[in-house]
């Protein structure tokens, strides 16, 4: 039995455990971190790297928004090249009735304080998208402070800025239990290796119930494949990051083409693609990009998101037990907004209070209200789950 | 068997991505002690091949610059398409002949 | 969806006899290629084949690719797919394959990978010039493409491959080679060595190609003689002008198929680095994934089609489609011959190799 000790113990190698890390260990607060595998190798480092802040519900948005401001100057903060790049984000809308959904939504986010979105005309999409074929969309919501970056440099960045400033991070190590004190948690174990810790954080995403079923805790996400295949290396085709209601692409600082869709119900947790997806993903996407044709798909890949019955993240303390904090729930919106959200998370942990308010993702609000997605709020994932 | 150890870290490994020996070499001191991580770290067998050329010099390099034996160094994971594919081509088919039962497709891991 | 019995992924020489005699036994077979033409390397030798009569010795291995190719043409049973590529396992019984430009899954009982090996690399400074290249490509391009790309050969290896290359190379019209081993001793047969030799060809061991250079293409190689741990001894370097470098540094299976279904591998060097663990039917750990040829460990091209035949008798007991007694005598008959192939100073290794990998897979079939 190997025994540890450390303030925070971070369950879970994704960015938002990195970013969490690194938040406390910049506190000089003693943080270890453990994952099942290596560092990024679920969600994080799967995802197509969208930094999109359009589309984001309203108690998620200025989350999204200061996020970007992190985003501009992250490359400098970790040392390391990111690709971030603010590319811009076109969600097409797909009938007229779609589009006075985009408007209403625009409406929204502007009021709120996003100045950077509006609605597009077919036409003036097609001047972001020259590629895009004419007929393919009634215009679209485009919001330029919108880009993409590459989700294995950054949460590997994360990870290595965080163990430079002294975070522990153990991999290939699987987080069998949860010790309690009487309500309070102790530690956890994994094989062998015993960590105490005042504070535990759960960050292991569509995993998370495995983790806290035990303690009677029941977080109401679930998982579904995000699948992506990636083409050679191509010249510039598609400048923003493009959402579609039934696919999307994104064009790397490479050059490759990301081609990706998220099916709900498609609940799998697995790592490959869904062959079905695959093909019908390529179908469309040659429909909207009819240039993409000829591009050769070189990988095809999946990765589960949890997707939380509101759309929201699950974010904060756990009632009950005292010193467990849950981040989960991300339902595809964790990457983009993990600068911010990491920061968010040390200031809760290590301070006891964080610079916006984490209340509206608190556990307690399934109990509470029955809370689910809302209908009134239009936002990108209802706009997705409508179309599927 | 003819690995000459002369540095010459210069020298590209992964001709896809124009991956240098040093770059790779770097990579494994910094942990990457798998094919799939030197991948992810570097993007060497990232390119069109699939590492098809450079997984057997990878594995060798992991050999000798970490504490691993050959036997202990596997192959990246697998992905389709085993060939590169055109967009056009994945995306013409027939239904019929070519969708599987989505219980087929729940269960792929 | 296509549905047979057997789908056979390569027509090489193991996949083509492995459809040979499935078919024969009232399978219905599809076999796939990815090239234009069936036969994988057997078109590219054009040298006669060695062993006994059962093994068309004396036999050129493009003839015997022509007359297994008119073979399956008449049966049939079998359906061959060329210019197809497989491109992904779904699961064990559907595989997804790019056909006539178009995608189809096929749904079969059970499966036979036949996909061969693929050379190994070999980096140094240069390696990325053009005129460096593998010595199967050269083969290729000698053999089947009739383009002798350079004159001065050098010829890095001298395994069977490295051996053979250069004597059609030279046969093609090559002014000359030089042929460089880095062991002691010569790696191939003695009597293909004493061939390139009355041609003139200097074999020398213990010495390493230690860079190429030149101006946009091969010009010109710097060797070094090695020590016994392959490291270069300072001081021996030597500067040989050449227009061509063809690495012989061996093959390894060719196995994203198996990688994906989740097969177990050993390392096996002797076979080529890590094989698909594989029991004396052919059968691997996942059941119905049955192997055979160079991706269960790169031997040549007649132990190839015995894995084949094995491979196909194999299936065709598994279906119920022949007797258990016919099924063992044919088994027994075949693992003879291939014991004779694997005998010898040269096969004796790889029998041994086999055998440990046989002793592995005892294990796995408990689980299956």
């Amino acid at each position: 039995m190997i025994e540890k000790k450390a303030d925070v113990v971070i369950v879970g190698g994704g960015i938002i455990g990195c970013s969490t890390a690194y938040g406390l260990a910049k506190m000089g607060i003693k943080v270890i971190v453990i994952e099942r595998d290596y560092v990024a190798s679920q969600g994080s480092g799967r995802n197509a790297g969208g930094v999109r802040v359009q589309g984001r519900l309203p108690a998620e948005l200025p989350i999204a928004m200061e996020a970007v401001e992190i985003w501009k100057t992250l490359d400098k903060e970790l040392g390391i090249n990111s690709e971030y790049r603010q590319t811009g984000n076109v969600f097409l809308a797909s009938s007229e009735k779609e589009k006075e959904l985009h408007e209403k939504m625009a409406k929204r986010l502007q009021k709120q304080g996003l100045k950077d979105v509006r609605v597009l005309s077919e036409q003036e999409v097609r001047k972001v998208i020259p590629a895009l074929k004419q007929g393919m969309c009634k215009g679209g919501s485009y919001c330029t402070i919108d880009g993409m970056a590459n989700p294995l440099n950054t949460t590997f960045g994360y990870a290595n800025a965080a163990a430079a400033l002294g975070v522990e991070i153990i991999e290939h190590t699987k987080v069998d239990s949860i010790d309690l004190a009487n309500t309070r948690v102790d530690g956890v174990t994994a094989g062998d290796l015993k960590v105490k810790c005042d504070t535990l954080m759960v960050a292991i995403g569509s995993w998370s119930n495995d983790l806290m079923e035990p303690l009677g805790i029941k977080i109401p996400i679930t998982p579904c494949r995000n699948q992506i295949f990636v083409t050679e290396v191509l010249p510039p085709i598609v400048e923003p990051f493009l959402l579609t209601p039934i696919v999307y692409c994104n064009q790397t600082y490479n050059g490759n083409m990301f081609v990706g869709n998220v099916d709900p119900d498609d609940y799998c947790l697995g790592n490959s693609a869904n062959p079905n997806e695959t093909k019908r993903t390529a179908r469309d996407i040659i429909r909207y990009i009819p240039a993409l044709a000829d591009a050769s798909i070189i990988r095809a890949w999946g990765g589960p998101l949890d997707l939380s019955a509101d759309d929201m993240p699950i974010l904060g303390d756990v009632p009950g037990t005292e010193g467990l904090v849950v981040a989960c729930g991300f339902s595809g919106h964790g990457f983009a907004s993990a600068p911010y959200i990491g920061k968010l998370l040390s200031e809760h942990i290590g301070l006891g209070k964080s610079s916006y308010s984490l209340d509206a993702f608190r556990y307690k609000r399934f109990q509470e209200t029955n809370a689910k997605v809302d209908e009134n709020v239009y936002a990108y994932g209802q706009a997705i789950g409508k179309n599927r | 068997m003819h690995e000459n150890n002369t540095d010459n870290n210069d020298v590209i490994i992964c001709r896809c991505e124009e991956i240098s020996k040093e770059e790779i070499i770097n990579a494994i001191r910094n942990g990457a002690d798998t094919v799939t991580l030197v991948k992810k770290y570097t993007r060497a067998g990232m390119g069109l091949c699939k590492g098809k050329t450079c997984s057997i010099v990878i594995q060798r390099l992991i050999a000798e610059y970490s504490s691993k034996s050959p036997d202990q160094i596997p192959f990246d994971i697998e992905r389709e398409p085993f060939r590169p594919i055109k967009i056009s081509v994945m995306g013409n088919y027939e239904d019929e002949n070519a969708l599987v039962d989505h219980e087929i497709c729940l269960k792929r891991k | 969806m296509f549905e047979v019995d057997l789908l056979i992924v390569g027509a090489g020489p193991a996949g083509l006899c492995a459809a040979l005699e499935a078919g024969q036994e009232g399978l219905s077979v599809l076999l796939v290629d990815e090239n234009a033409k069936p036969g994988g390397q057997l078109f590219k030798q054009i040298h006669k084949f060695f062993g006994s009569e059962m093994h068309k010795a004396g036999t050129r291995g493009f003839r015997i690719g022509e007359n297994l190719v008119r073979e399956i043409a008449e049966c049939p049973n079998i359906t061959l797919w060329l210019n197809s590529v497989v491109f992904s396992a779904i699961d064990q019984n559907h595989f997804e394959v790019v056909h006539n430009c178009s995608v189809q899954v096929i749904n079969t009982k059970k499966v036979i990978v036949a996909t061969g090996a693929i050379e190994k690399g070999l980096v140094f400074p240069g390696w990325t010039l053009p005129g460096v290249m593998g010595a199967g490509a050269l083969q290729t391009m000698i053999n089947i493409n009739r383009v002798r790309p350079g004159n001065k050969l050098l010829m890095v290896g001298s395994g069977n491959v490295g051996l053979i290359v250069s004597y059609q190379f030279l046969q093609a019209g090559g002014e000359s080679v030089i042929l460089v081993e880095a062991a002691n001793r010569i790696g191939g047969y003695g009597v293909h060595a004493s061939k390139i030799r009355r041609y003139g060809t200097n074999i020398i061991t213990g010495c390493s190609v230690e860079s190429v250079s030149g101006n946009g293409k091969v010009e010109s190689a710097i060797l070094a003689k090695v020590d016994d741990k392959f490291q270069t001894i300072k001081g021996t370097q030597w500067e040989e002008k050449v227009d061509i470098v063809a690495i012989a540094a061996g093959l390894y299976p060719l196995m994203e198929l198996l990688r994906q279904l989740g097969c177990e591998f050993t390392m096996c060097p002797p076979l080529g680095g890590w094989v698909p663990v594989h029991d004396e039917r052919m059968e691997t750990s996942l059941n119905g994934i049955f192997i055979a040829g160079d991706v269960s460990g790169a031997e040549e091209a007649s132990t190839a089609m015995e894995e084949g035949r094995l491979a196909a008798w194999s299936v065709t007991y598994d279906l119920a489609k022949c007797t258990k007694n016919k099924y063992e005598s044919v088994r027994i008959d075949i693992t003879k011959r291939l014991e004779a192939l694997r005998s010898g100073p040269y096969g004796i290794a790889r029998k041994n190799a086999k055998d440990s990998i046989y002793a592995i897979a005892k294990n796995f079939s408990k689980l299956r």
